[in-house]
């Protein structure tokens, strides 16, 4: 019997048997964990309704920043704007919030704020920031943001907030296997990136107004606001009741807009552009510097214009640096000097000295006397920086981990004043 | 399908008893080196293994190491124990094998740290590995043999995926956990 049994051809066939029993058993299993945001929704008038005075909240993604007498208006991106009492700028208070959902950017003229409520502006008077009022909706100045973040949202409806969600979902394991493994198929890069849906730029980069990030300016009469790819011209001749003038289309990947002398410098991931706005509703474009693709809020003074260069997320490219260029005439910007930096944001400049973001360095004052050669004066370590409104030896930054003020009137001994941090 | 498993276990064990009966015992090394047929759901693939260690009457047990390009490639490194059923040239073996699948997933399915388009990057983890069958020895006069097998393995591997949540700007990871259960027709040589 044994040997019988153990005979190697009806072993073989044996071992096929079972394999055939065995073949029916095998199936791959394969799971993905991951989050995703579910929209909140509210009619559009409960919406516009809601835009008042509501008790403050805690800042988690700060935004675009404005400054107006003793308080600071302060973007929580795509929720509203956060009211802080800077009377005493050794302790800030979080006094109120304005729900403005969509809500990236934002301008103060005089008693106005004007803020983007997604594809609408609109205008809000803060003659008493303890109880600001909107005074009228300004509808389709931005039609791009009619969608965004890879979502395209109920049109009678307004998405009012995010709910994170967790789960855990069978995935294909990945599909016919070759003798050497499997092909790369785009199912796993799918999954990311339908995820991450469009990079929110805002999402992970605060912005200041006044400063080099700002997408909302002022100038006399008329807000410019740029989008991905035009120039929006609003008349506020009226400031309580905005008109939409123009649109200009200026190319793709615009990123922020500062105004000098009459003349907007845009930064886009190109190059920088110098608007001529002797007309305020028909801007004419003076001249261009080209660049490596990559982040560039600009400012300028009167000779020089200063461009932060920065890699990473949504920027591509791959440099880090400061270029200075030379605006001394206009129609064409010569590049002066460039400095290498770690990952810089924001940056301002008061009088000769020039304040630089520089991402995880943290916050990096230059003298800037002679542009062709900065001497770094002092590094603020500790902090990831994205922007600084500098005037008059205060400066106020914006961090990853919260809203700090330094009074640097003396470079020698400058001091933080306050800190007010982020959730 | 267990049950007739356990039946041919039982059959085997039975008659292999008898034969062990006078036999003396001593540790031996052995090398077995095998060519894999993987076979799952979603393809077939090719490993390659091999088992050293020592045998003692009819045990054997040694450590193992392999090249398993099923899905994603990885090196499995496992604790090997077989059991021989009776004592003639030609025999079955049942084995089990345990351990760690390490992985060696191959460049391109690795990205790169910043795209274009963020911040992302993927990285595989470790996970387990386990194989479990029947096989037949076929003895050659020098002491040599040949060896078929079957068997049933499972290899499990775990990749993240990072990259910037499009809302907080932060750092989110998703977690792909891939179980893939085959099976493995070995075809090697015992030496």
């Amino acid at each position: 019997m044994g040997n019988r049994f153990l005979s190697l051809p009806i072993s073989l066939l044996l071992i096929s048997i079972v394999a055939i029993f065995f073949q029916s058993c095998v199936k791959d299993n394969c799971t993905s964990r991951y989050s995703y945001w579910e929209p909140v929704y509210r009619t559009q008038a409960e919406a516009r309704a809601n835009i008042k005075n509501n008790p403050s909240k805690t800042i988690e993604r700060p935004g675009k920043i404005y400054i107006r007498g003793n308080y600071i208006f302060l973007n929580e991106i795509d929720k509203g704007i956060h009211i802080i009492d800077n009377s005493n700028p050794v302790s800030p208070r979080n006094i109120a919030f304005i729900d403005i959902p969509g809500n990236m950017d934002m301008a103060v003229k005089g008693n106005m704020l004007y803020a983007d409520f997604y594809t609408d502006l609109v205008a809000i008077n803060i003659s008493d920031p303890l109880h600001v009022a909107v005074t009228k909706f300004t509808e389709n100045v931005f039609p791009e943001r009619a969608w965004g973040n890879g979502f395209s949202p109920n049109p009678t409806a307004v998405i009012v907030d995010w709910v994170r969600r967790d789960t855990t979902v069978t995935i294909s394991c990945g599909g016919n296997s070759g003798i050497f493994g499997r092909m790369k198929s785009a199912d796993v890069l799918f999954l990311a990136s339908s995820q991450s849906g469009g990079q929110n730029n805002a999402a992970s980069s605060p912005f200041g107004v006044g400063g080099s990030m700002a997408r909302f300016t002022i100038v006399n009469n008329h807000m410019y606001a740029v989008s991905q790819s035009s120039l929006n011209i609003v008349s506020i001749n009226n400031p309580a009741e905005p008109v939409f003038n123009n649109l200009v289309n200026i190319g793709w990947g615009i990123e922020t807009i500062y105004p000098f002398n009459n003349r907007l410098f845009i930064g886009s991931n190109s190059g920088m552009f110098v608007y001529d706005i002797g007309n305020p509703t028909n801007p004419v474009q003076l001249s261009s510097f080209n660049h490596v693709r990559s982040c560039d809020p600009v400012i300028a003074d009167n000779n020089n214009a200063y461009v932060t260069l920065r890699s990473g997320t949504f920027c591509q490219g791959f440099n880090n640096q400061l270029d200075v260029l030379d605006i001394s005439n206009i129609t064409s910007p010569v590049l002066k000097k460039t400095y290498p930096m770690t990952n810089p944001h924001g940056l301002s400049k008061d009088g000769n000295t020039l304040i630089i973001c520089d991402g995880k360095d943290g916050l990096k004052f230059y003298d800037a006397a002679n542009v062709n050669s900065l001497v770094l004066l002092k590094t603020i370590s500790g902090a990831e920086t994205y922007d600084v409104i500098a005037q008059n030896g205060w400066a106020l930054v914006v961090a990853k981990d919260g809203l700090y003020q330094y009074d640097y009137s003396s470079l020698a001994d400058i001091k933080l004043l306050s800190k007010l941090s982020i959730q | 399908m267990k049950r007739i498993i356990i039946s041919a276990i039982c059959c085997f064990c039975m008659c292999s008893v008898p034969a062990q009966v006078g036999k003396k015992k001593v540790y031996k090394f052995h090398s077995i080196n095998s060519l894999v047929l993987v076979n799952g759901n979603n393809g077939a693939s090719a490993a390659l293994q091999t088992v050293n260690g020592f045998a003692k009457g009819s045990w054997f047990a040694g450590i193992g190491l392999g090249l398993d390009y099923y899905q994603y490639r990885s090196v499995p490194v496992f604790a090997d124990v077989r059991y021989e059923l009776g004592a003639k040239r030609n025999k079955f073996f049942v084995y089990g094998n345990a351990g760690i699948n390490f992985s060696w997933v191959q460049d391109e399915f690795l990205d790169e740290p910043v795209i274009w388009n963020g911040n992302r990057s993927n990285n595989f983890n470790n996970g387990f590995y386990s194989d479990a069958g029947i096989g037949l020895s076929a003895g050659f006069k020098n002491g040599n043999a040949f060896v078929l097998s079957l068997g049933y393995s499972r290899k499990t591997m775990e990749e993240k995926i990072t990259y910037d949540d499009w809302r907080t700007g932060n750092s989110q990871t998703d977690v792909n956990t891939y179980r893939f259960n085959r099976v493995l027709l070995k075809a090697g040589f015992w030496f």
